[in-house]
């Protein structure tokens, strides 16, 4: 045992002679970049997950964002990551269906693009379908009602634009561009998206007091007889405001969209959805992974009395026999109250997430 | 930087080198890791058992289970002559639904005779509301209002109820509050310290299986009827008290190699 602890000892020795001889072989070396994380989230959530493959630079983070708003990426020119995922919308729109650049809706509603560093169950998209911020943004590229474009060719115009070489350079330390480093641009952007200074934020950190019918709604929120929403939507405690799991929360006897189960394949997984953050749902009207609800009382109503019954409603929806948690008006005008307290609306004009080009 | 590197191989090999006991004999390290496993008096709960398999419980009640997640915290190996070795884990989340963290990271230890006691849910000292991130991050976490702290189980699941229909049930367990959702609400430890004897650790590695016996929740001592305690049960004192009492017998020892 002895013998093979000082042979590793020896190995580690001659490996760490050899250590220096690799370093700085010329070419821009990018700054090491990390998240403006709240203070909040630094008190209460584990630290972000970041991919140790596509670690944040300076360089990445600012080339990321710069493509995130280039139009260059749709097959016309007219439509960017930014255009369903807008910093005024909570990084979502305010479509039902976001609209393509063939016109086409396509058939979820965009999902708000917050606090996703902080999502470390390896599933993104209402779906689940991708596993990685990096996979997530391979999809609306080529997707017929979104961008509609080939990857081929979005490598091949970024490639002719000698500043965008530059920048690839600079953050990948190559003038090869690929669609692999293009996604992870655009995910560490995406990862410095972070929303933590909505009202509710302040009063955690005793910089704002919560209005009577706010405290009310967040009492009611936490009360398993009447909202028990923190099951799936997080609490004081969890700041992010979602447990990013799946759940069938009692929308449709029949499913025209699977969900998760359409990713899987598991019949017990049809109509599962991921919970929303409830961050920002002052901006990011509709709701739902459908948007069917065009109001936060509408929504409020579904959980009170308009759930239904299907084969895979998650237990957690545990008044579907009553047709929901049958809230009283009092309590509903609360419960919103304290909804909209989630709300940060320094996102919009946060100057890191503005259109750069 | 070279000589950080030489400093740490150095130290590391006058550790290797400190290795054996004072009395002169060589000490044998085992990597021991604790598994959990399910099951329904006896018959085995795997990922696919749930939403898919029916179980009938002690009271005649028919159901199924969607998730389940519990959380074992306290783990400690005492060896006859009172040394304490635990788990640089402190706490386990077990996610029986997902088939994830079902073991706790393996602990190496000298090889002999040892009790091992573990514990479910938070004792009373640890059960600190926001203390843990990523427990929080899994929204394991139970609203002031209602005791603060963590949650020590959630089963969810479905049942036919009396009339017929199927139902929902959520069974959570928790710290027992009285007033729940006032301002005078206090909570009782209700976690449940798991005594699983005596254990051998020998060779080069060695596993324990800690099997949980989820038919005991509804049976012993009290018949659990799930028309009369199905939701709502984290504010509800006497519902605690009766699946503290029922916990007791839920998690033994399993095979061990």
């Amino acid at each position: 045992m002895k013998k093979n602890i000082l042979l590793g000892c020896l190995i580690l020795l001659f490996a760490s002679c050899e250590d220096d001889t690799d370093d700085n072989q010329g070419g821009y070396i990018p700054v090491p970049a990390s998240i403006d994380i709240p203070v909040i989230f630094n008190t209460l959530l584990p630290t972000p997950s970041i991919p140790p493959d596509n670690p944040l630079t300076e360089e990445g983070i600012a080339l990321g964002r710069k493509l995130f708003f280039d139009t260059a990426l749709s097959a016309d020119n007219t439509l960017a990551c930014a255009g369903c995922h807008r910093p005024s919308q909570g990084f979502s729109d305010q479509q039902q269906f976001s609209i393509g650049i063939t016109g086409e809706q396509g058939a979820r509603n965009s999902m708000p693009l917050v606090n996703l560093a902080w999502n470390t169950t390896n599933s993104f998209n209402w779906d689940g379908s991708a596993q990685t911020i990096e996979q997530q943004i391979l999809g609306p590229v080529t997707n017929p009602v979104e961008m509609n474009n080939t990857w081929e060719n979005v490598v091949a115009t970024l490639s002719v634009d000698a500043d965008y070489v530059l920048e690839f350079e600079q953050a990948f330390s190559t003038t090869t561009i690929t669609k692999e480093l293009v996604t992870k641009a655009i995910a560490q952007f995406i990862r410095t998206i972070v929303s933590g200074d909505s009202k509710f934020d302040r009063h955690l950190r005793n910089e704002a007091t919560l209005s009577p019918l706010e405290a009310e709604g967040l009492a009611v929120f936490l009360d398993e007889d009447r909202g028990d929403c923190f099951h799936c939507h997080g609490s004081p405690s969890n700041p992010l405001w979602t447990d990013n799991d799946f759940h069938n929360n009692g929308l449709d006897e029949t499913f025209t969209d699977l969900g998760l189960g359409q990713f899987t394949g598991d019949p017990n997984q049809f109509g599962l959805f991921k919970s929303g953050s409830l961050r920002n749902l002052a901006y990011t009207a509709p709701y739902m992974h459908d948007g069917r609800f065009e109001t936060l009382d509408d929504v409020i109503d579904h959980y009170s009395e308009g759930l239904v019954f299907s084969e895979t409603i998650d237990p957690l929806m545990k008044s579907v026999a009553q047709g929901g948690v049958q809230l009283s008006l009092e309590d509903k005008a609360a419960l919103k109250a304290f909804l909209l307290s989630l709300s940060d609306p320094n996102l919009a004009n946060n100057p890191a997430y503005q259109n750069p080009n | 930087m070279k000589k950080i590197s030489l400093l740490f191989v150095l130290a590391t090999a006058l550790i290797a080198c400190n290795n054996d006991d004072d009395s002169g004999t060589i000490t044998q390290n085992t990597d021991v890791t604790i598994s959990f496993t399910q099951n329904f008096d006896g018959e085995e709960i795997t990922t696919s058992s749930f939403d898919n398999t029916e179980y009938t419980n002690a009271n005649g009640d028919v159901m199924t289970f969607t998730r389940l997640r519990y959380l074992i915290t306290d783990v400690a190996f005492t060896s006859q002559s009172g040394t304490v070795v635990s788990p640089s884990q402190d706490y386990l989340l077990v996610n029986s639904s997902e088939g994830t963290e079902l073991s706790f990271d393996s602990t190496t230890m000298p090889e002999g005779i040892y009790s091992l006691t573990m514990r479910f849910g938070f004792a009373e000292a640890e059960n600190t509301s926001n203390a843990y991130a990523d427990l929080n991050a899994e929204s394991w976490n139970v609203p002031d209002p209602m005791g603060g702290g963590y949650h020590y189980q959630q089963l969810d699941g479905k049942f036919i109820n009396d009339a017929g229909i199927e139902s929902p049930f959520n069974f959570h367990t928790i710290s027992a509050p009285t007033d729940a959702m006032t301002e005078n609400v206090t909570r009782e430890d209700t976690s449940i310290p798991i005594d699983l004897g005596t254990i051998t650790i020998e060779g080069d590695t060695t596993t324990i299986e800690v099997k949980a016996n989820i038919a005991e929740w509804f049976k012993n001592p009290n018949t659990w009827n799930l028309n009369e305690f199905n939701t709502m049960l984290m504010g509800n004192n006497a519902a605690q008290l009766l699946m503290e009492a029922n916990g007791q017998d839920v998690f033994t020892l399993g095979t061990v190699n």
